[in-house]
């Protein structure tokens, strides 16, 4: 094995890495990364966006019908991370369908996580040099 | 509960979106500030627009 092979290797490492972690918790794989002020923008916006969806009286996605729908909308929740187990924990995130803002709570709630899984490639893109 | 206008939902919700897409597609600020001031005015002139177009329709 030549240096440069063990260069990418050591690099596509750092990048998975990088993207669990900034899956797990939104916006530390470029706290990490010492992109310090686009992490804190990118875990307030994460978090701001869970915590009034979840005011909203939205929902999170639930697997029990195993419908291809509700399983694509419970993946994009899990983009979460961190958050999604700690919101199941709590008992929230389950919802009030018969309140008016459950359609909008549960829409910002699915965004938190589909917006963080970009944020996680998008660390990963910087362990890579891809990014700046 | 908060936000019962639909109109503030979607307000709340579009500026943080259009922050966060911005931030993750540029690095520089003035083209950040550009490209979510942008995306902010699209996704709220375009659900002004397709509300009042279902509204008639």
């Amino acid at each position: 094995m030549n240096s440069e092979t063990t260069i990418d290797t050591k690099m596509n490492a750092k990048a998975y890495g990088m993207f669990f972690v900034g899956w797990f918790i939104p916006g530390l794989g470029h706290i990490l990364q010492r992109k310090y002020v686009k992490g804190l923008i990118f875990m307030t916006g994460t978090l701001l966006l869970l915590v009034l969806g979840v005011i909203m009286q939205g929902k999170f996605y639930d697997t029990g019908q195993m419908h291809p729908l509700m399983l694509l909308g419970f993946l994009g929740d899990l983009g979460s991370g961190f958050f999604y187990f700690i919101i199941k924990l709590l008992g929230l995130g389950k919802g009030n369908i018969e309140a008016v803002t459950f359609n909008y709570g549960t829409t910002y709630m699915v965004s938190a996580g589909l917006i963080n899984y970009l944020v996680a490639l998008n660390a990963a893109d910087i362990a890579r040099g891809k990014r700046k | 509960m908060i936000f019962k206008s639909h109109l503030i939902s979607m307000l709340v919700y579009s500026i943080i979106i259009s922050t966060l897409l911005a931030c993750i597609k540029y690095d520089e600020k003035k083209d950040i500030i550009r490209y979510g001031v942008k995306l902010l005015i699209f996704m709220v002139c375009g659900v002004i627009v397709f509300s009042w177009l279902m509204y008639y329709l």
